[in-house]
């Protein structure tokens, strides 16, 4: 699989939250790094960005969450962190349809954007949200439906108030975005060996500090 | 400069007016080898003879210019020239691939700092460069590979890549070499070609800014109910408008009652000359038309364009301000199903009445509720005023919100990475080398005139502030204040505060820092820096 990575190596991966305005983005974000949940957060404008280390499976890990805004007028904004994501996760709410029906969009666009490598196997985690609420509008069946269409997105239905599923869907994302992250790094690790001939300066290896 | 005469005003407008913006479009992005990192790099570049340009490169403003829109007008004269010379007479100085050009140059460069040149290949957002007399531009100049700001536009990846050089160290190198090799990938700039040709109109319509646009002004009193009220004659007009303007300028309002009306005559709902009686009528015919628009909002029918904007107002209504007691308990979580509490209804109306009937060309987008809610807060919760207020701000911020449109607030990024540049060019070439010249994290500060940056309270001073500032060509109810430069200035500001701080740090923790900063910056901090970003001040005194 190429992933011989040393224990030395400390990852940072990217991961990049994209759904529809109002779905809870900034909310889990900050249920899973602060432990917090807050009815006052603001629309975010622009970009957000916290880390948060994690162990996934056996291994320390630094994740890079990058909260974006919803409203379609933004989206082109976050392009340059688009590239270089390891996961993309995709929020809906589940007591609104439209935004479960608008992730096909957010998953085409990021596709466009970020142009991964191999965009069939790119990782995608879909979270339907706020199933503390009672007005349920998406059934997880649908959602799951959905999911598997996609080449088998994870699908997970979390509260970010009431903390339910948040920890175990970030586990999923952190394990997706490590794989991603040494596939990626095995390419090019492959590729630059084949180019390295021509060149006489050496290569400097990875270093024992975050990657990114 | 070319004999082309310039519109008054024509780099403020859009692009589409200009009569610069036809621009070569044959951009060669050239995808080559790598030989170093063993990635694909792809290079969008130009020529290597820096020089010709250098000299068609416009003089440093002459100090004497105040910060007045007209003096920006002029500049973009001047600008423009330039962008002309650089940019399309000059064909060849674009979509050259400066490693077919002088392959030892460039590999020089690149085998140093290979890596954030790479990255850079990604279309940036924007990446200005510093004004030319900075003294990394000598460096840069010097390696031969800075072309004046057009092209170092045009050409992200390898002024990036000089502006590491500039700075290379052996720890970054490595770092930042493993960032390039992961993000480098053949398909990396699919969209560059679009991308160009709007980053080309963007930079025809911008004028220059520089530091000593600055205006130095010391702090004095704000202005209380008692010299507010010397202000008027007999008969309510203002005696010297700008008088009041100067004094909101350097003091701001002492309280709300002040800055009530203040606000009245600042964004134009009132003119400086109307009297008490004329100021009645008004008042009364805004009132009617307010409340029938407002009815017809809750009768009519809404398209589904309009029950979107509706929509996203009421996700945003319930997240505004909340934590001011003027709209209720910040901890209840407001569910669907029960009223809200009356100023969020208020709130919800103005946004609603505004984007849904009376100006639909601009539809609801998210930032308009900061401002409708300052204006409702300040209006002490009179909804028609407040929305009067909340039109006259909009007829020079709309262009700001304007959906598809990024010129505007590219245009605004692109001068404050100018001052920047100006004025820390470390903490520039520290931006442009972590890929953080499009400065994400500014966004809210420029859309929302720093309005998220400092507590409640002192961002309503920000915004008299602004809207007071002297413009030279200022006239009763000719106020343009979109092209207003005084937030960039306050956000330069920032940036001398915490330059350091962001010096050591990268894209994403800059971002980082400055979101935790947001609603605790110190307002008397920022504007003791703004002082003392100045480098040479004029300009209130010829104004004033």
């Amino acid at each position: 699989m190429g992933m011989n990575f040393t224990q030395a190596t400390w990852f940072c991966l990217d991961v990049i939250i994209l759904g529809n305005s109002g779905v809870g983005k900034t909310s889990l974000m900050n249920q899973f790094v602060n432990k917090k949940f807050s009815s006052q957060y603001k629309a975010t404008i622009g970009a957000d960005f916290l880390t948060k280390e994690v162990i996934v499976d056996d291994r320390v890990v630094t994740l890079q969450i990058w909260d974006t805004a919803g409203q379609e007028r933004f989206q082109s904004l976050g392009v340059a962190f688009y590239r270089g994501a390891d996961c993309c996760v995709l929020c809906y709410d589940v007591t609104v349809n439209k935004t479960f029906e608008a992730l096909g969009s957010w998953r085409d666009e990021f596709l466009i954007q970020a142009s991964p490598r191999d965009p069939d196997n790119f990782p995608f985690v879909c979270l339907g949200n706020k199933v503390d609420l009672d007005q349920r509008q998406v059934l997880a069946q649908d959602a799951q439906e959905w999911c598997e269409s996609k080449n088998s997105i994870s699908h997970f239905e979390t509260s970010a108030k009431e903390a339910i599923n948040v920890e175990k869907a970030f586990l999923e994302i952190s394990r997706a975005a490590l794989r991603q992250e040494a596939e990626d790094q095995a390419y090019t690790n492959d590729y630059s060996d084949t180019i390295k001939i021509n060149s006489n300066q050496s290569q400097p290896q990875q270093a024992d500090s975050c990657q990114c | 400069m070319n004999g082309n005469s310039v519109p008054e005003n024509a780099g403020m407008k859009n692009d589409v007016e200009n009569p610069f913006t036809v621009l070569s479009t044959d951009t060669n992005a050239s995808t080559v080898e790598d030989t170093n990192t063993g990635a694909y790099i792809n290079r969008q570049t130009i020529s290597n003879d820096s020089t010709s340009n250098a000299e068609e490169r416009p003089p440093g403003r002459p100090k004497t210019d105040p910060p007045a829109s007209k003096s920006l007008t002029s500049d973009v004269t001047v600008q423009m020239g330039d962008i002309n010379i650089a940019g399309v007479t000059n064909s060849n100085v674009l979509n050259r691939n400066v490693y077919d050009n002088d392959l030892n140059s460039w590999t020089n460069i690149h085998s140093e700092s290979a890596v954030d040149g790479a990255n850079a290949s990604l279309p940036t957002q924007v990446v200005p460069a510093p004004a030319p007399r900075s003294p990394v531009v000598a460096t840069l100049a010097g390696v031969g590979t800075y072309y004046g700001r057009t092209a170092l536009k045009m050409a992200g990846s390898v002024a990036s890549t000089a502006v590491t050089y500039a700075r290379s160290t052996t720890d970054n190198y490595i770092a930042s070499r493993a960032n390039a090799v992961k993000k480098n990938t053949p398909a990396a700039s699919e969209n560059d070609d679009s991308y160009l040709a709007q980053q080309k109109n963007v930079l025809a319509s911008t004028p220059s800014l520089t530091t000593a646009d600055v205006p130095l002004v010391a702090r004095k009193d704000p202005i209380n109910e008692e010299e507010w009220y010397e202000c008027f004659n007999e008969e309510g007009q203002i005696i010297s408008p700008e008088f009041v303007r100067s004094r909101v300028f350097t003091g701001g309002c002492a309280n709300d009652i002040v800055r009530r009306s203040m606000w009245e005559f600042l964004l134009g709902v009132y003119r400086w000359s109307s009297t008490y009686e004329d100021r009645e009528n008004e008042s009364r015919k805004n009132r009617r038309q307010y409340y029938e628009l407002l009815d017809l909002l809750n009768a009519m029918e809404l398209t589904p364009e309009e029950a979107e904007s509706m929509e996203q107002i009421d996700k945003d209504v319930i997240r505004t301000d909340r934590e001011l007691p003027f709209y209720g308990d910040p901890n209840d979580t407001l569910d669907s199903d029960e009223p809200l509490p009356i100023n969020l209804q208020k709130l919800r109306n103005i946004l609603g009445v505004y984007s849904v009937i009376f100006n639909p060309k601009l539809p609801y987008i998210q930032g308009m509720n900061e401002y409708a809610s300052a204006m409702l807060y300040i209006q002490q919760g009179e909804e028609s005023d407040a929305f009067w207020c909340y039109v006259k701000l909009m007829q020079f911020m709309g262009d700001f919100f304007l959906p598809e449109d990024k010129t505007v607030m590219n245009r605004q990024f692109q001068m404050l990475m100018q001052l920047v540049g100006d004025h820390s060019p470390k903490l520039y070439v520290h931006l442009a080398s972590h890929e953080c010249t499009d400065v994400i994290f500014a966004y809210s500060w420029i859309l929302l005139n720093m309005k998220r940056q400092f507590p409640f309270e002192e961002s309503v001073k920000v915004f008299e502030t602004t809207w007071s500032m002297p413009m030279k060509e200022y006239q009763d109810n000719r106020i343009n204040l979109g092209n207003n430069p005084y937030v960039l200035f306050l956000a330069l500001a920032v940036f001398d505060i915490e330059s350091k701080n962001m010096e050591s740090m990268d894209y994403g923790e800059i971002l980082m820092h400055m979101n935790t900063l947001s609603g605790k910056m110190d307002l008397d901090l920022v504007l003791s820096k703004l002082v003392v970003c100045k480098c040479v001040s004029v300009s209130l005194a010829l104004l004033l």
